[in-house]
């Protein structure tokens, strides 16, 4: 019976993966070399708890029913969103009573639901003492593992991420990752199963702090820094705790090596806000002199439009404007026309919801999503900034952002062997459910990918 | 309620019937009315099991929102 292992590397992208490492990561190679490899368009936004999802459901951002990571509940509280926002069935829903499903560290699997195998949540996690693990022994397993405070994600508390400094940040990225690749190999051989998911998160958290380190190609490229090698050796060290669990593997196990979005060096970010209130578009309700947090409630009854989202821009224009049409428009054309800070023109892209989303009446849908210069510019909703430009938010400096695209690799009995043109992140829960055997519901539109 | 706002829909007799006794002496004059009311109560609890349980402790939802915070997600 086929079996499935997903070695999932959190925003590991292309570029770094399958040509400017690929000599230094022999398992990962030899995974290219022996079976197919493609890019993988991710969702629109390229959001880690998006994406996963998407991955493992076969569907869009509307259709999951998450747009960030805050929704507004019934009272207009901003809330943190869970596992429960999820509208869409997942893999191992569909997979049902069928087949047996572990799935470890997804991102927004917290709080976990009992189903037909073993879960434990990812990087949203409050603490072990949570609704982390199913079943609830398991929690027992990953407390002898070390300290749980960094099990979920580098950060815990009130720590923030932004303010470790690199030498811990790594620390804890390898001691988290050693944690997880531990469990991991634990259950392979301890526990049956039909498809065994794994996210690992270390790669993303590293990857914003670290890129200035070694991309000469970045405006605050950090010359001989004592960092330059740190981001590749611990894509050095997930191949090699891959090459231990494929030595795990029975030889019916076929392996896919997945990213839900790809990396790429951060120019700096438009103040979004900013400029839609220069624009004349938003009117705050009081004034705002040092840097802070949009918050809704700052918003003038009498603005036509405002925005939210790091790294891509979320517009939403007021739907109680009779001309609401014509002044979507109007944004949309003018944000393809903001420069960079040198003037140049940048290669912005603007999407408005009904051409990219299948619900595009979702709660809580931005009616235009922003990407400055193709997502090489962020965006920053904060207010209180001075002009146009920022090189940080209220939280601290970015060295790369999400792009589009991320990886797809698939090796095993019965893979075909090759290079596929660029493929869709929804596409992988149809192919899984191929190789499984099992029927594809109707509510996936995306093909399988032809693997076999 | 306008006619224009009303539609109509079929039951088994014995169920309307049964409905017509039990809403004797009561605040209901209709069949309609009666299921009305069922029909509104039986969505409403249904909707709201529908919404976003409470995921999150306060605390634990302050803790995971700034660590998200720090690193740069949360607008």
């Amino acid at each position: 019976m086929t079996k499935i292992f997903i070695y999932g590397i959190d925003g590991a992208p292309p570029e770094l993966i399958f040509d400017r490492w690929k000599a230094d990561l022999p398992n990962i190679s030899a995974l290219i070399e022996n079976g197919i490899h493609a890019r993988m368009e991710s969702t629109i936004p390229p959001a880690t708890n998006i994406a996963w999802n998407s991955m493992l459901s076969g569907q869009d951002a509307s259709k999951i029913g998450v747009f960030a990571y805050t929704y507004k509940d019934n009272d207009g509280n901003t809330r943190l969103v869970s596992s429960n926002n999820i509208k869409t069935e997942l893999i191992w829903d569909i997979l049902g009573d069928k087949k047996r499903t572990i799935s470890l560290f997804v991102p927004l699997s917290f709080p976990v639901r009992p189903i037909n195998g073993m879960m434990v949540s990812g990087f949203l996690t409050p603490d072990i003492d949570s609704d982390c693990a199913y079943p609830k022994e398991l929690k027992e397993k990953i407390k002898k593992l070390g300290s749980t405070d960094n099990f979920f994600d580098v950060t815990q508390g009130l720590a923030g991420h932004k303010s470790l400094d690199i030498d811990t940040l790594l620390k804890r990225t390898y001691e988290m990752s050693d944690m997880q690749t531990t469990l991991m190999k634990d259950l392979i051989t301890s526990e049956d199963w039909d498809l065994f998911i794994t996210v690992l998160i270390g790669t993303d958290r590293l990857q914003h702090m670290l890129w200035q380190h070694f991309d000469q190609t970045h405006r605050r490229f950090i010359k001989d820094s004592k960092h330059k090698d740190a981001l590749k050796d611990y894509y050095i060290y997930l191949d090699k705790k891959l090459g231990e669990i494929l030595n795990l593997l029975d030889d019916d196990t076929i392996i896919i090596v997945a990213s839900d979005h790809g990396m790429a060096r951060q120019e700096g970010k438009i103040n979004i806000n900013n400029w839609l209130m220069q624009e004349g578009y938003l009117k705050l309700n009081k004034d705002i002199k040092e840097k802070t947090r949009f918050k809704f409630e700052l918003i003038d009854k009498s603005s036509r439009a405002w925005a939210t989202g790091a790294y891509h821009a979320r517009i939403f224009v007021n739907k109680d404007l009779e001309d609401w049409q014509i002044t979507l428009e109007e944004i949309e054309n003018k944000l393809k026309l903001i420069p960079d800070d040198k003037g140049q023109q940048l290669n912005t892209k603007v999407f408005r919801k009904e051409d990219i989303y299948d619900d595009p009446d979702a709660e809580g849908c931005p009616d235009l999503t922003v990407y400055f210069d193709d997502l090489s510019w962020a965006s920053n909703p904060d207010l209180g900034q001075e002009g146009l430009y920022s090189w940080e938010t209220a939280v601290g400096a970015d060295s790369a952002g999400h792009s589009r695209q991320g990886c797809f690799i698939i090796a095993g009995p019965g893979i075909k062997k090759g290079k596929l043109g660029v493929i869709d992140i929804r596409q992988i829960a149809p192919t899984l459910l191929r190789l499984l055997d099992q029927e594809i519901p109707k509510t996936i539109k995306h093909k399988p990918i032809e693997v076999t | 309620m306008t006619e224009s706002n009303i539609t109509t829909i079929s039951l088994p007799k014995v169920l309307a019937e049964k409905i017509k006794k039990r809403i004797e002496g009561t605040g209901f004059n209709s069949v309609s009315s009666y299921v009305t009311y069922v029909m509104r109560q039986v969505l409403s609890n249904v909707e709201s099991q529908d919404k976003p349980k409470e995921a999150f402790s306060e605390q634990d939802e302050k803790k995971v929102k700034e660590r998200l915070r720090s690193l740069g997600y949360l607008d």
